[in-house]
């Protein structure tokens, strides 16, 4: 048993976040919600939910949709961009903590530097290496790839722009998946999702040496 | 950092006609246009263009590479760049493009091109998207280069895009004595805000079957920095 897997570092600490926004553009929907918890081993120490206010947000019918945005609960709990920035970006760029999400890489980590480029802040992409990202992960385990120690993020890349007609790797798929009660009708709001994949992500790491 | 351009004729890749990148060199005071290109459609308006404006063309093809054309599959393919250093140059580069069409289904292979390498005339570049090192680090490819009879030079570019670290540190890694690299800068656009209307663009020529593609949902995987353009050169070299 090899005991420095990350399933059995009780003290190891995860920042498990997700995004909602306008639309899937990489380069211009901005994340008008951002939700992420805190946790050490199995422990969920907080959970935070914050709205992002910027001018003329236009949230796009599908994504109204997929995610219930409601422009009044918006307009009541919007915050100052670079208030929520600050208040994230301790969590996020706290070098003790991994970085959990689905599809992070492919993006959620485009819609941070949407968010940075609108701010006018300079690039920081020192997180990036701390990102273990559940969408790859779950390639990996329906692919049976193992990670062979070397280069993580190349590897979940690799895992990540993978394509293959039939391949399930979605978040509702992989509550399914894994038997874990979930109700359907909350998965995109962005907290219920971050605790969701948080569920996830430890039965994941049963399923891999990681 | 070096301006390598992309003209409208690598249709779905540039907004960039030929004449506007001409502008583009004569406001940088350019004597050397960098022109890369997906076919060899653009080369004959680029070279008289070119010749009228007086600035050296100095012209490359971009071409799929992969382990053996005669094997079918994509699990090797991988982008080069051929670019060619004199008029003997350019007749190979038609060559290469026609055996590339007629013979290779489109692509090339080592085999072929150590065979009929003239390092006296063409240079072979690894451009930093899409090369074997991207596509080995980042795909899940197995793409094996043979540099046989060619010394290829490498090319490296920065825009913020989330793994070029991961592909700058692997191209470090390969050419660590061994060939030699530049720091280059893609220009597909003018301005950062032209981003839009380059994905419009490639959202009209990526049209398929099924749910449209929109600029809300344009399916651009890892589409995501508006760094390839003429004002983040400007601004960077």
């Amino acid at each position: 048993m090899n005991e420095s897997l990350l399933r059995f570092n009780k003290n190891q600490r995860y920042v498990v976040f997700d995004t909602e926004t306008e639309g899937l553009n990489l380069i211009k929907s901005r994340p008008w919600q951002i939700a992420w918890l805190v946790a050490e081993g199995d422990k969920i120490i907080s959970r935070t939910d914050r709205f992002i206010h910027w001018p003329n947000l236009s949230v796009s019918k599908g994504a109204a949709r997929v995610t219930g945005f409601s422009r009044e609960e918006y307009e009541k709990k919007c915050r100052s961009p670079n208030v929520v920035w600050e208040e994230f970006s301790e969590a996020l760029f706290d070098e003790r903590n991994i970085i959990v999400g689905q599809n992070l890489l492919g993006f959620d980590v485009y819609m941070l530097d949407v968010w940075r480029r609108l701010k006018g802040s300079p690039l920081n992409q020192d997180y990036i290496s701390r990102i273990i990202d559940t969408k790859s992960l779950a390639t990996a385990i329906a692919k049976n790839i193992p990670f062979t120690g070397r280069d993580f993020i190349n590897w979940q890349y690799r895992l990540l722009n993978y394509r293959e007609r039939g391949l399930k790797t979605s978040q509702a798929f992989l509550l399914k998946h894994y038997g874990i009660d979930h109700d359907p009708k909350r998965l995109h709001d962005a907290l219920y999702d971050v605790e969701m994949n948080f569920k996830i992500f430890k039965k994941q790491l049963f399923d891999l040496e990681l | 950092m070096l301006p390598v351009y992309k003209s409208t004729f690598s249709i779905g890749k540039s907004i960039l006609t030929v004449e506007k990148i001409l502008e583009l060199c004569k406001s940088d005071s350019a004597k050397y246009l960098f022109l890369v290109e997906d076919s060899m459609t653009g080369f004959i308006k680029a070279y008289h263009s070119c010749k009228k404006a007086g600035v050296q063309l100095i012209f490359g093809l971009r071409l799929v590479c992969c382990n053996d054309v005669a094997k079918e599959g994509n699990d090797s393919d991988h982008k080069i760049v051929i670019l060619a250093k004199s008029d003997k140059g350019c007749k190979l580069l038609n060559s290469i493009c026609s055996f590339a069409n007629l013979e290779g289904s489109t692509k090339v292979d080592f085999n072929f091109l150590n065979e009929i390498w003239d390092e006296q005339h063409l240079e072979l570049v690894i451009p930093f998207y899409d090369s074997f090192i991207h596509q080995n680090q980042l795909y899940l490819k197995n793409c094996v280069p043979n540099f046989q009879k060619i010394t290829p030079i490498f090319w490296r570019e920065k825009n913020n895009l989330p793994f070029d670290p991961l592909i700058d540190k692997a191209v470090l890694e390969y050419i660590k004595n061994k060939y030699t690299s530049a720091l280059v800068k893609s220009i597909l656009y003018e301005k950062k805000d032209d981003i839009e209307a380059l994905q419009t663009y490639k959202i009209i020529c990526g049209r398929k079957f099924g749910a449209a593609s929109t600029l809300s949902k344009p399916n651009l995987d890892h589409f995501g920095s508006n760094e390839f353009c003429f004002e983040s050169y400007i601004k960077n070299k």
